[in-house]
């Protein structure tokens, strides 16, 4: 006794009338070959579930998290300094897995994240805590806003840059940023501000720890500093001082 | 039709879906996730009919896009298959030589179905859908459907090398 293929297919499916699947039934008792067959069947629709669950553990492309954002996309701003512009530029742009619309707008600088009429006293904000604070800590600017730097290094000309982090809670945003300190000022190098993302059946503000890892490895003369020498510099004051900062 | 927030809102729902479905067409992530951006942009700037089921217009523009490409991107795959260039992607461990061997079978055993038949096998055994549902997102009778999905899995199994006898001796159904 036979049995065709489509019925054994239609029985891996369930997709039998009673009748038919206890005849099927019946017949795989006895029908070795048939047997043999559907678990055939079995088999390769294991194998193609596993390729494509193993595919579907790959993370999609970030491009279309973005393209279903409520919010608008990403934007990366790299400030004026030519070389780390360029090297942002390239960088970024190779990292943009991350799916950041890669963008420059030099010299419009962190402030553009925030309300326009605040922008002056953010960035004033900002500034004091990266002239006074250390890495590591968070820090409350209003009642939206929450600085936390995360790294002190020095840059390949010498000055200092400080990296943080500023989420915005209203904005459910995170903006991730590279300052270094030019004559007394800190001057955005470049930043980066994640919205709030749909990543697979849930929302979750993307993390943005990495995104402008690539202009850090460019610019980073050498390792970020300890606690104690960030401590150092800074109650040195940035200044005559600090070039001991390194020896400690 | 759809207004594109509310339209936003339902294809993040059923973007795992329509990611698993285009990967089983595209055999990749990669290619996956190109032919997903292409459904979605398509999907947002024609929008859906009112009519319509989204997952299976969704799934219907997805698999016409990725038709629209099969051509070449099995000119593509059988480029990559060449010896050559798979002696230089099996480099590291026995490990994953054997994964990658797996995958590969896989990806080589689908790359010989039919279009239609692939996008059953995609419909049917990843995405759980029934021969119903899959009847009306391709616009066949599910006679058509089983016949279809029968073949497939019979060529499946004899280029996997899971059949130890020639599955012919079993009859194929005769609607295709």
């Amino acid at each position: 006794m036979t049995i065709d293929a489509e019925k054994l297919s239609a029985f891996l499916d369930n997709e039998l009338d009673a009748e038919q699947t206890k005849h099927v039934r019946q017949l795989l008792e006895h029908d070795e070959q048939a047997a043999a067959l559907l678990a055939a069947m079995v088999m390769v629709d294991e194998r193609i579930y596993q390729h494509v669950e193993q595919q579907q553990q790959i993370p999609m492309a970030d491009s279309i998290h973005q393209l279903l954002a409520e919010h608008q996309p990403a934007q990366v701003i790299v400030g004026p300094w030519q070389k780390a512009r360029q090297l942002a530029q390239r960088h970024l742009a190779m990292a943009a897995s991350l799916t950041m619309v890669v963008g420059l707008a030099g010299g419009l600088g962190l402030a553009q994240m925030a309300n326009p009429n605040n922008d002056r006293r953010i960035a004033q904000a900002v500034e004091q805590v990266l002239e006074t604070q250390p890495s590591g800590q968070s820090y409350p600017l209003g009642s939206t806003l929450t600085m936390t730097p995360k790294l002190l290094f020095k840059h390949h000309n010498g000055q200092y840059c400080r990296h943080y982090e500023l989420e915005n809670q209203q904005q459910q945003s995170i903006t991730t940023a590279i300052q270094c300190r030019d004559n007394g000022t800190w001057q955005t190098v470049a930043s980066a501000t994640r919205f709030q993302v749909m990543v697979n059946e849930g929302y979750q503000t993307a993390s943005s720890d990495q995104m402008l890892d690539p202009v850090l490895d460019s610019i980073m003369a050498s390792a970020p500093f300890t606690e104690a020498t960030e401590n150092a510099v800074i109650n040195a004051q940035w200044g005559a001082n600090a070039a001991k900062e390194e020896s400690l | 039709m759809n207004t594109t927030p509310q339209l936003k809102q339902q294809l993040r729902e059923l973007l795992p879906a329509l990611r698993r479905f285009a990967i089983s067409l595209c055999g990749s992530a990669a290619d996956a996730d190109d032919l997903v951006q292409s459904t979605l942009e398509r999907l947002l700037s024609r929008g859906v009919p009112e009519q319509a089921e989204l997952m299976a217009w969704a799934f219907t523009v997805c698999r016409n896009l990725w038709l629209d490409e099969h051509r070449a991107r099995q000119v593509r795959e059988k480029a990559a298959l060449q010896p050559e260039l798979q002696e230089a992607t099996c480099a590291d461990g026995e490990a994953q030589l054997s994964e990658q061997r797996e995958l590969r079978q896989v990806d080589v055993a689908l790359n010989q179905l039919p279009a239609e038949q692939r996008t059953i096998i995609a419909l049917i055994a990843v995405q759980g859908l029934s021969y119903r549902e899959v009847a009306d997102i391709l616009g066949v009778p599910t006679g058509t459907i089983m016949s279809r999905l029968a073949r497939a899995r019979v060529k499946l199994a004899e280029v996997m090398g899971l059949t130890t006898s020639s599955p012919n001796a079993h009859q194929l159904g005769a609607s295709s």
